[in-house]
């Protein structure tokens, strides 16, 4: 892993392509400017581990399937 | 084609009612192929059945039964991937977590599956959205009827 050290408003370029931006500094939070072509994806990655383990629990609910029955939704 | 189903049992699809994440979904990187089943006649409720694996399938409801005005834009990888030319193709369906105490069930708000059924292509969509969470409450707006 490379480790960079960047102050704020510093940035770094990635491929040539990407730049971010160091936006902010505080209370141990880094606030990031990124800039990217439209065909990158950009996470945070907590988030897809979040999707990961949620789609797990949620293929085991087979013996939860007929409380569902009834239910309709009036929205 | 005949597939063994977690929930019907043995099943007749078509070919063509097979949709494919080509990328899988995050936590089933290797399963492919889905079909969806209505729950039930009425029912809001359908399944997503693994087409290679008959104890993977997800309980899916569309956003509409849950909140009013969802709404997300489609990246141009995704409407590239996905083959979209009409949003009218396309159907949003939301994964189902049911929990024991059937109130606390929730849904996906936060990764919708985006299938675009003209070329039969899905792909969960992660959505760093703050309004959406991976976890949102179902029944805290709707009545349930069961038990």
């Amino acid at each position: 892993m490379l480790v960079l050290s960047r102050k704020l408003n510093e940035k770094i370029i990635i491929d040539d392509q990407i730049e971010i931006t160091v936006v902010g500094i505080e209370n141990g939070k880094v606030q990031l400017g990124i800039e990217a072509p439209k065909e990158i994806e950009i996470m945070r990655k907590e988030l897809l581990e979040d999707v990961k383990e949620e789609n797990q629990k949620a293929v085991k609910n087979k013996k939860l399937l007929n409380r569902l029955n009834n239910i309709k939704f009036d929205l | 084609m005949e597939i063994m189903s977690r929930d019907f049992g043995k099943i007749e699809v078509d070919k063509s009612d097979i949709i494919s994440f080509d990328s899988g979904l995050p936590g089933f990187e290797g399963l492919e192929d889905f079909v969806l089943l209505p729950l039930a006649e009425e029912s809001p409720f359908i399944i997503m059945q693994a087409v290679e694996d008959s104890d993977i399938a997800f309980v899916t409801v569309e956003p509409g039964n849950l909140i009013q005005n969802y709404e997300f834009e489609i990246s141009d990888k995704v409407e590239k991937n996905l083959k979209i030319e009409s949003v009218s193709n396309l159907l949003i369906l939301n994964i189902i977590t049911l929990k024991d105490k059937i109130d606390n069930s929730t849904a996906n708000l936060s990764a919708p599956i985006v299938i675009n059924l003209e070329e039969k292509l899905a792909q969960q969509v992660i959505l760093d959205d703050q309004r959406y969470q991976v976890r949102y409450k179902i029944f805290a707006a709707a009545e349930e009827v069961a038990e």
